[in-house]
């Protein structure tokens, strides 16, 4: 019997999943070059805001709508009031790691706090089964995979069609050039942290649906493999981190069928290893500065 | 296509008059002790003015000081009159003060068209693309590589797309740091004899940190050579031309000669 390609169909939900958290995670990088270990527990909270919002009656969408719009929010007060001011004393590039390290453990902590450490799940409806061709679909991974589709299409839209898309460009890549061009870089990057957390926020609610449960180690697990596809992608480039999350998540899933579902993380990175030795900044990685989104 | 001024173009007055920039006592650096060290210069309207000296001088850690990339520890900056003491960039160049850095001086992840469209940013939305016809009459190559990436572009390609950006929001200073830098010995006479004089016919007042100095100064009102920090000589351009004895120090001559005086 062959599960390759009914795999597939998972390995499409987790790459859809995986697609708004690589890219937002990707995005914070271009942004301000900080790399946001925070960023899974960022997930894990909104997780956990679209399913207060369930319970309180909120429709699953709706729900994760809010704990989309609860994630930008924090995630822009988060690099305003804490990781700015650090930067602004000179704080290394390992310092800043270690400051989202304890920020990460915290947010975990008030999240077991308040939620407790029982894993919890979004009450989904009727789990009728779509097929296509040999796949087969729940009605709410599909709507997972459109809603990847769509901040696929949306970042991209963003970033290369409007005024502030490009300023965020401009600013990722050359942040005092873009300033004398008359770019407030501050609101910019105040911007492109809304959008990173808005996107982490409804992955983690996305995570959430197809894991069909949410529990406060959720963000962490999946970090590593937000952090596999950026850099699979080359960090800092986003159509690199969509790619980057559309290989490692059929990977994981393919592997999980082919070797065993405890192989799964291990076969990824080894894929992920063989790219970098052969390609050190990303598959994408091109004439493309490595920071700056292109 | 340069915008109207409204002030009639200071000629080859040798009066200081300073209403375009006006330097103070400028002292600035990267922290340690200061590179630059009580700088004054002035620049009037429609003036175009010279800075010179020896690689290492500080020339470019000076007009960063001015476009607020750099903090003054003292002194004073003015534009058009007002205040720009170590005011932020965007806040420098919302005031029209239009700056090409030495290096890093266009997006190289950007193409040339989306160059020019930051370039004019704070402009309003419907101006932005006939701003863009503009600036592509200026330097038709634009038009021709619209679509590149600047990153692939040449070291002269690459300074003419630099330059267009910042022409995108019509500053009423334009500073450029080593502009002609691998530039090809046509674009940099160009840059010189046609570019230069239209923007200071529309009083636009051009600060040009330059290493090629006898052409610099040959369009030049004025002249500055600064070394070790400090400006050792400010005199109009042609006495600078016409004396050889300073002209050697930084003329092809050697620079030691003037940076060992003091
Ligand atoms: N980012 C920096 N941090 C610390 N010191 C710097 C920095 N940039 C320049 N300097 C120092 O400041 C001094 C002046 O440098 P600056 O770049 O202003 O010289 P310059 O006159 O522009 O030279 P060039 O003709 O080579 O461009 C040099 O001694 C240099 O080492
Ligand atoms: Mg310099």
């Amino acid at each position: 019997m062959n599960l390759v390609l009914p795999s597939l169909g998972f390995g499409i939900i987790t790459a859809s999943t995986l697609l708004p958290a690589a890219v937002g995670f990707t995005l914070q990088f271009s942004a301000t070059g900080v790399l946001n270990i925070a960023f899974g527990a960022q997930m894990t909270f909104a997780a956990f805001i679209a399913y207060v919002c369930t319970q309180a009656g909120l429709s699953i969408w709706l729900a994760m709508a809010a704990a989309a719009v609860c994630g930008a929010l924090a995630s822009a007060l988060l690099n305003r009031f804490l990781l700015t001011p650090f930067a602004r004393r000179g704080t290394t590039f390992f310092g800043m790691v270690v400051v989202t390290i304890a920020l990460a453990l915290l947010v975990e902590y008030a999240v077991e706090l308040i939620w407790g450490p029982l894993p919890v799940s979004y009450p989904l409806t009727a789990p009728g089964l779509v097929h296509v061709g040999p796949m087969s679909f729940t009605h709410s991974q599909l709507v997972v995979l459109a809603i990847g589709v769509v901040f696929a299409i949306g970042t991209h839209a963003l970033l290369r069609y409007t005024r502030a898309g490009k300023a965020i460009r401009a600013v990722a890549d050359n942040r005092d050039l873009a300033r004398s061009s008359g770019i407030s870089a501050q609101r910019i990057t105040d911007l492109a942290w809304l959008v990173s957390g808005l996107m982490g926020g409804a992955a983690g609610v996305m995570l959430g649906i197809s894991l069909s449960s949410v529990s406060y180690t959720m963000g962490d697990t999946f970090l590593l493999e937000i952090v596999a596809a950026a850099v699979l992608g080359g960090v800092g480039q986003v159509y690199g981190a969509m790619l980057g999350a559309l290989v490692i998540g059929v990977l994981l899933q393919e592997s999980a069928i082919v070797l065993g579902g405890a192989y799964a993380p291990i076969s990824a990175f080894a894929v992920l290893i063989l790219v970098l030795l052969i390609r050190p900044t990303g598959i994408l990685a091109g004439a493309a500065k490595a920071k700056g989104v292109s | 296509m340069m915008p109207a001024s409204e002030h009639v173009p200071a000629s080859a007055a040798p009066a200081r008059a300073a209403d375009c920039l006006q330097v103070r006592d400028l002292t600035a650096g990267y922290g340690g002790p200061p590179v630059v060290r009580g700088i004054s210069l002035g620049l009037g309207q429609g003036q175009v003015a010279v800075i010179a000296g020896p690689n290492g001088a500080g020339k470019s850690t000076l007009v960063k000081s001015i476009v607020g990339h750099l903090r003054c520890a003292s002194g004073s900056v003015t534009a058009g009159g007002r205040d720009i003491t170590n005011h932020p960039p965007e806040k420098i160049a919302r005031g029209g003060v239009g700056y090409v850095p030495q290096n890093e001086d266009a997006f190289g992840t950007m193409t040339v068209l989306e160059n020019l469209e930051i370039g004019g940013y704070l402009l309003k939305k419907r101006a932005v693309g006939p701003r863009i016809a503009e600036v592509m009459e200026v330097f038709p190559a634009l038009g021709r590589m619209r679509k590149r990436h600047v990153s692939r572009l040449s070291g002269g390609e690459r300074k003419m797309v630099a330059i267009g950006r910042v022409l995108m929001l019509r500053p009423r200073l334009l500073i450029l740091d080593e502009p002609t830098a691998g530039l090809a010995v046509a674009l940099t006479t160009e840059l010189f004899e046609r570019y230069i004089p239209a923007l200071s016919a529309t009083g636009v007042g051009v600060l040009l940190v330059e290493q090629k100095a006898t052409e610099a100064l040959r369009v030049a009102d004025w002249g500055y050579i600064l070394v070790s920090g400090q400006v050792h000589v400010s005199e109009p351009a042609s006495t600078i031309l016409s004396r050889p004895d300073i002209g050697e120090v930084f003329l092809g001559g050697s620079s030691s000669v003037l940076a060992g005086e003091d």
